[in-house]
C-alpha cells in the first residue's frame, strides 16, 4: 500500500465519510417525503412546492456528476475504465446542467424556446446518450467485446431507439393525438431510452451481483422506475387507478427521482475511496492474516 | 550434467563445517553442502529453505543418487573438504531439475546466431526441457518451455555476479559456449512442480490481465498489493505485478506448491468478488481458465485447481 494516499480529510475515514453521506441523503429523503404529505394535507402553492423538490434534487444531483468526476480522474486515458466513467460523469453533468435549467426556466417560463422542445430535453437527451455509452462501455468490458464493436453496437442501439420512437410517434398520431410530431417524439423518446437503459443496468447489477464496481448503475434502475410511473401517468393510466394508488405512485415516483442521483453518487464516492485509498479505504474487506494458507489447505 | 553448480551460489564463510547441515536448517536457507574428496568426486546435499531436497554423488561426469544418511555418513576426513553454498531458490530448483533429467543433446555454440538458431529450433519443436551453458566465463542453466526461453526460470553465473534473467545473459557472449540439452522426467516431482508452475502462472497472469482491463490499473495494484501482503508471512517467493505473476520459490514436491497455490487462487476470488461480484469473476475465471493450453487445463482440473473452486 505504500504507492497510495492514506485517508486524511480531517481525520475521517472513507468508511465514515461515506456513512455521512448516506444519513444525508435519508435525511434528504426523509424531508422530502414530509413536505410531500404536509402539501397533500395543506394544499401548499404547487410551484413552491415543486422549487422546494427541485432545490433539493440539486444537491444529489451534484454529488453524483461530481462523484463521476472524481472516479474518472482515477484513471489514465488509455484504460478501459476511463472511457467508461467519463461517459458515465458526463451524462449526470448533463442533468445536473438539466436540474438547473428546470429551476431556470420555473422562474423565467418565458425564456423557453419552442413549447414542444425544450432546453432541459436537450440536456436529459445528452445525459441520456452518455449513460447509454457508459452502460455499452461497460456490459461490453466485461463480455471482452473489443471496443470498437462495442461502439457499433452502442451506435445501432440509439439508431434502433430512434426508430421505435419515430414508429411510436406514429401509431400515437394516427390516433388523432391533437400534439405536435416533434412534442410526441420527444415524449415517447424517454421511455424507449428508459426502458434500454434500464434494461441494461438490470442486466449489469445481474451480471455484477453484489459487486462494488457496478453499484452506480443501480441509480439508473430507479431512475427508469421514476420514468415508468410518469410514463404511466401520461398515458393515462393514472384513469384506472385509485386516487390512494395515485397517491402512492406520485409518492414513490418522488422519492426514488432523488434517490437515483443519491444511489449513484454515494456509490461513485464509495468507488472514489476505493480507487484512491485501496485496501486502506476499509471498503474492501481485507482477507483475515493467515486465512491465505488454511484456507489452501482446506 | 558437469559440475560447477557452486558457481551458481556464494560460498558461506562464516559457518562451521561440521555444523553445515544445521546451519542451513536454522537458516532456513536455500543452498547445498558440499563435500569434495580431492579425487575428483562430489557429494552434495541441496536444500530447499532449510529443508533437505536431495543428495547425490558425481564423479566423472557420473551421477548417483544418495539418501540423507548416506549423504552424511561420507566421511569427513582430513582430505575431504566440506563447503557450504548459499543459492538463490531458482538455482535450487533447476539444479534439482537437472540432477533428475537425461541429457540428450550436447553441442558447442560459435556465436549469437548460432545460438540464435537452436532457439529457433526449439521453437518450431515446441520442445521442454532444461540448456545447461558453460563457457570460460559464463555458466549457468534456463528452461526452455514449450519451445520458449523462460526469462524467469534461469540462473547465470556471470563475471557480473549470479543474474536470474535468461534476456540478460546473452550480452555476455565469451563464445564458444558449451551446451547440454537435457529431457525432463514426467515422473519427477521437480518435472511436476515446474509444470503446475508455468500452468498457474500462465492462468493467475490471464486472470490480472483480464481483472485490469475491466477495473483498471489502481485496483488492480490494490488487489496485487493485498495478495503480496498475505504470501508474506509464508515465505513464499511469489509475487504479482503489473498483472503478472512471478513465482523464484523452491518447493521440492508439487504438493507443497499446489497448498500454496490453491489459497492464492482463493485470496484473488475473494478480492475479486467483492469488487466486481462473484459472478462475473466466476465467469472472468472460466473465460481465461478456458483459454489456456489444453495440458494447463488438464493438470488444473486434476488438482481441482478450477474456476468453480475459487468463487463463491
Amino acid at each position: 500500500m505504500d504507492s497510495l494516499e492514506k485517508p486524511t480529510l480531517f481525520g475521517i475515514s472513507p468508511k465514515q465519510l461515506l456513512m455521512g453521506g448516506v444519513l444525508t441523503a435519508f435525511a434528504l429523503l426523509a424531508v422530502l417525503s414530509w413536505q410531500y404529505f404536509v402539501a397533500l394535507q395543506n394544499d401548499i402553492d404547487a410551484f413552491w412546492d415543486g422549487q422546494f423538490f427541485n432545490y433539493i434534487t440539486l444537491v444529489p444531483a451534484l454529488g453524483a456528476a461530481l462523484a463521476g468526476s472524481l472516479v474518472t480522474r482515477q484513471f489514465t486515458k488509455g484504460e478501459r475504465p476511463y472511457r467508461i466513467w467519463m461517459a458515465f460523469s458526463l451524462g449526470m453533468w448533463f442533468w445536473f446542467v438539466g436540474e438547473i435549467s428546470v429551476i431556470v426556466f420555473d422562474f423565467f417560463p418565458s425564456g423557453i424556446v419552442s413549447p414542444d422542445f425544450q432546453l432541459v430535453d436537450v440536456f436529459w437527451l445528452l445525459g441520456y446518450f452518455s449513460l447509454g455509452l457508459s452502460l455499452t462501455l461497460q456490459l461490453f468490458s466485461a463480455y471482452g467485446v473489443q471496443q470498437r464493436r462495442g461502439l457499433y453496437i452502442y451506435v445501432g442501439m440509439v439508431v434502433f431507439a430512434v426508430l421505435l420512437a419515430s414508429l411510436l410517434t406514429e401509431i400515437v398520431r394516427k390516433g388523432e393525438s391533437e400534439d405536435s410530431w416533434s412534442f410526441l417524439f420527444v415524449t415517447l423518446l424517454y421511455p424507449v431510452l428508459d426502458v434500454l437503459a434500464g434494461g441494461t443496468a438490470i442486466w449489469l447489477s445481474l451480471l455484477f451481483g453484489r459487486g462494488r464496481w457496478s453499484r452506480p448503475w443501480w441509480g439508473l434502475i430507479l431512475f427508469a422506475i421514476t420514468d415508468a410511473i410518469d410514463a404511466f401517468y401520461w398515458s393515462g393510466g393514472y384513469d384506472l387507478v385509485s386516487a390512494a394508488a395515485q397517491n402512492t405512485l406520485d409518492f414513490i415516483s418522488l422519492v426514488t427521482y432523488p434517490a437515483s442521483y443519491m444511489t449513484a453518487g454515494l456509490a461513485l464516492l464509495a468507488n472514489y475511496f476505493i480507487l484512491r485509498y485501496g485496501m486502506d479505504s476499509g471498503l474492501l474487506k481485507p482477507v483475515k492474516k493467515g486465512g491465505l494458507a488454511q484456507r489452501g489447505m482446506e | 550434467m558437469d559440475y560447477p553448480l557452486s558457481r551458481l551460489g556464494i560460498l558461506v564463510t562464516d559457518a562451521p563445517e561440521k555444523g553445515a547441515e544445521r546451519y542451513l536448517r536454522d537458516a532456513k536457507k536455500t543452498g547445498m553442502i558440499e563435500k569434495d574428496f580431492q579425487t575428483g568426486g562430489y557429494a552434495v546435499m541441496l536444500f530447499a529453505g532449510g529443508v533437505p531436497a536431495s543428495a547425490f554423488f558425481q564423479k566423472d561426469g557420473i551421477i548417483q543418487s544418495l539418501s540423507h544418511s548416506e549423504f552424511s555418513a561420507l566421511s569427513t576426513n582430513e582430505a575431504c573438504k566440506v563447503r557450504i553454498i548459499d543459492m538463490p531458490d531458482l538455482a535450487g530448483r533447476l539444479v534439482l531439475l537437472a540432477l533428475e533429467s537425461k541429457r540428450v543433446f550436447q553441442s558447442a555454440i560459435r556465436d549469437i546466431d548460432d545460438w540464435r538458431n537452436h532457439g529457433e529450433r526449439w521453437k518450431q519443436e515446441g520442445w521442454t526441457g532444461l540448456i545447461e551453458i558453460k563457457s570460460a566465463e559464463l555458466y549457468g542453466m534456463t528452461l526452455v518451455w514449450r519451445g520458449r526461453l523462460q526469462n524467469d526460470d534461469a540462473i547465470f553465473s556471470t563475471p557480473g555476479g549470479v543474474i536470474a534473467d535468461a534476456s540478460r545473459f546473452e550480452s555476455f557472449g565469451g563464445f564458444p559456449w558449451e551446451i547440454s540439452a537435457y529431457a525432463l522426467d514426467e515422473s519427477d516431482p521437480a518435472y511436476q512442480c515446474a509444470l503446475l508452475r508455468h500452468a498457474v502462472i500462465n492462468w493467475m497472469s490471464a486472470i490480472l490481465a483480464r481483472y485490469r482491463e475491466m477495473v483498471g490499473n489502481k485496483l488492480l495494484e490494490t488487489m496485487e498489493q493485498e495478495l503480496n501482503r498475505q504470501i508474506r508471512p509464508w515465505n513464499w517467493k511469489i509475487e504479482l505485478g503489473q498483472a503478472v505473476m512471478t513465482d523464484a520459490h523452491f518447493f521440492i514436491f508439487p504438493q507443497e506448491a499446489e497448498v500454496a497455490y490453491r489459497a492464492l487462487f482463493m485470496s484473488t476470488g475473494m478480492l475479486m468478488d467483492i469488487v466486481i461480484g462473484s459472478s462475473l469473476t466466476q465467469r472472468l475465471l472460466k473465460e481465461t481458465f478456458d483459454q489456456l493450453h489444453p495440458d494447463d487445463i488438464n493438470l488444473l482440473s486434476s488438482l481441482r485447481l478450477i474456476p468453480a473452486a475459487f468463487s463463491e
